[in-house]
């Protein structure tokens, strides 16, 4: 089924993704030649010590970074596709029904609780997923059966805004020596202080989520034609959604929880592969993977090399987010119409 | 076939009540009404989209709402008035979608399901447009595309809300010649459409229902008659029958 042209651009995002995973640890503030860091894998391989102390460099700071980037990326991304195509809508978000709005408030009231890193994560995780499951819950009392996908999005606005309200009220009331500062640049995004059990935090809601939206693939491209018309073909339009909810939802929350809020790329990203590969969910949702763990890769490596200080992920995506999807724009209706 | 007895539709209310009437197989069977008088409403009923007042809904002498979803889509087949997704699918994908009650849960489309959908695009006569955008195409090429993704789903009752009406005559006549090519071949078919002539020209038989919600059905030449067709739309309609025995309706001026 796949075109020559499609296969090219699978083998050229694989690529960029492979290489992006193999080179983007070289880069950083310490400088590593190529002879140093072939050493290093070597003595990591043959689990031999390494005297020149780059293997912990590498094993402790920058693949864990390299990583949790490229996780994150793939997770927003596939989140990003899938929504769109169930909410039969291409200008949806991963964060469309509060996951990022919650994991947001929960990680700053755990700020002001003073809780660990991992009670952060925690806390943030599971305020992700009560958001959502608040929407879900009040769409459901709203339903007549007509409309579900409006109704729904219109309560994940209502919870995000109350999200957002009571974040502002914790912000208000947090001392603005200490903690103000930290939730605001929490709320920035950030990749910089994950390590390997952040990524074993992370690893299982992104992979269960993939897993979960790949089942799916072909329900859930059917469902792009609308509720009605995926049940009269044949369509669990109901199971679908539900499980395609809680599989973007655990992603974004899980991604959220461990980087800070990430904007643009789960909206983007999407885009970008069905401009590629079309809109088929059983090459876009490939591709977007591919897509996302290469530019969130890219862009985090870019953050932490080559300004002076580090700029939050956040604060870059949005910065090439944004004119890139001008430029979307521009160019034409090509992945949607 | 498709039995509906004493079914009453509606939201709340009931806006049709009573209704009788039967869709057997190779039987073309047109619905005509005015806007608004329950044509959609009736076959989102018949779809399960909506839940049925009180009556009853049988096909092949079963209640509809026991089948499951799938067994449904294997049994009733949907065309909607075309409209525009907002994502570009080639041709080829979206009549491949007319399978899926075919395969399992996780599945993907297999060979075998592309080359039934590519089958019935050349059964249709649309077979240059399989690699097109489905959102690039016109709209009787897309009504065409619909038509063949409701075929895939070799269910033996197909439901058609109105696919000619935003379409030029040529067109229309396209549409509904195809329509009645499937019927002869041993489909069931209920079709909603605004154009009595071409009820004239191609049903076997007709429900008309009429501004007050009274309804009738039966062959066509009994029920499309000047009184019928103006008690429908309330205006004077004529029907006249041309030299070589063709109907056609016009209005009294």
């Amino acid at each position: 089924m796949k075109k020559p042209r499609e296969k090219l651009y699978f083998s050229l995002a694989l690529l960029s993704l492979l290489s992006a995973l193999f080179f983007l640890p070289l880069a950083g503030k310490i400088p590593v030649s190529f002879s140093q860091y072939f050493n290093a894998l070597r003595a990591w391989v043959l689990s031999k010590p390494d005297p020149s102390g780059i293997l912990d460099i590498l094993i402790e700071i920058r693949f864990p970074r390299v990583v949790a980037s490229i996780l994150a990326g793939m997770a927003l991304a596939a989140a990003g596709t899938a929504y769109q195509a169930i909410f039969c809508n291409p200008m949806v978000s991963p964060d469309l029904l509060g996951a990022s709005a919650g994991a947001a408030f929960g990680a700053a009231l755990a700020i002001v609780m003073s809780l660990s890193i991992t009670g952060l994560q925690l806390m943030s995780f599971l305020f992700g997923l009560l958001a959502v499951a608040l929407a879900y819950f009040i769409a459901s009392r709203a339903d007549r059966g007509q409309k579900t996908a409006l109704i729904l999005i219109l309560s994940g606005m209502v919870v995000s805004s109350i999200a957002n309200a009571a974040m502002s009220l914790i912000k208000y009331t947090a001392d603005t020596n200490t903690q103000l500062p930290e939730i605001t640049f929490w709320l920035m995004g950030n990749i910089a202080p994950v390590n390997k059990s952040d990524i074993g935090f992370m690893l299982p809601p992104v992979l269960l989520g993939i897993i979960v939206v790949f089942l799916f693939r072909w329900q859930i491209n059917v469902m792009s034609f609308g509720e009605e018309e995926a049940a009269t073909l044949g369509v669990n339009t109901k199971l679908v959604r539900i499980l395609v909810i809680s599989a973007a939802t655990l992603m974004t929350s899980a991604t959220v929880s461990v980087c800070g809020q990430i904007g643009w790329l789960g909206l983007i990203v999407p885009h970008l592969s069905r401009m590629l590969v079309g809109a088929d969910i059983r090459k876009t949702l490939p591709m977007s993977l591919l897509l996302g763990g290469t530019f969130l890769a890219l862009t985090d490596t870019f953050s932490r090399t080559v300004p002076e200080a580090e700029i939050p992920i956040g604060i870059l995506t949005a910065f090439a987010g944004a004119p890139f999807f001008i430029f979307l724009l521009l160019k034409g209706k090509k992945g949607w119409n | 076939m498709l039995e509906i007895r004493q079914l009453a539709i509606g939201y709340d209310e009931p806006i049709i009540k009573d209704l009788s009437l039967e869709v057997k197989a190779s039987e073309f069977v047109c619905v005509i009404g005015a806007n608004g008088i329950g044509k959609t409403t009736l076959f989102k009923t018949l779809l399960r989209i909506l839940p049925k007042l009180s009556g009853q809904v049988l096909l092949d002498g079963t209640e509809i709402e026991d089948f499951s979803t799938k067994e449904f889509a294997k049994k009733v087949a949907y065309v909607p008035q075309a409209h525009v997704p907002p994502f570009p699918f080639e041709v080829i994908d979206v009549v491949i979608m007319g399978r899926t009650a075919a395969l399992g849960t996780f599945a993907v489309p297999s060979k075998q399901d592309v080359l039934i959908a590519e089958n019935l695009l050349e059964l249709l006569g649309i077979e240059k447009l399989k690699n097109k955008k489905y959102t690039e195409i016109s709209g009787g090429e897309r009504q065409m595309t619909l038509i063949a993704r409701a075929l895939a789903q070799e269910a033996g009752t197909v439901i058609l809300d109105e696919p000619a009406s935003s379409l030029d005559l040529g067109n229309q006549w396209k549409i509904f010649t195809q329509i009645r090519k499937l019927a002869t071949k041993g489909l069931g078919i209920l079709m909603s459409t605004h154009n009595p002539n071409h009820v004239l020209s191609f049903a076997d038989k007709t429900l008309a229902i009429f501004e007050d919600s009274t309804w009738m059905f039966g062959e066509t030449n009994d029920v499309l008659t000047s009184e019928n067709l103006s008690r429908i739309y309330g205006l004077p309609m004529r029907i006249c029958t041309l030299d070589d025995g063709e109907k056609v309706c016009v209005l009294k001026k």
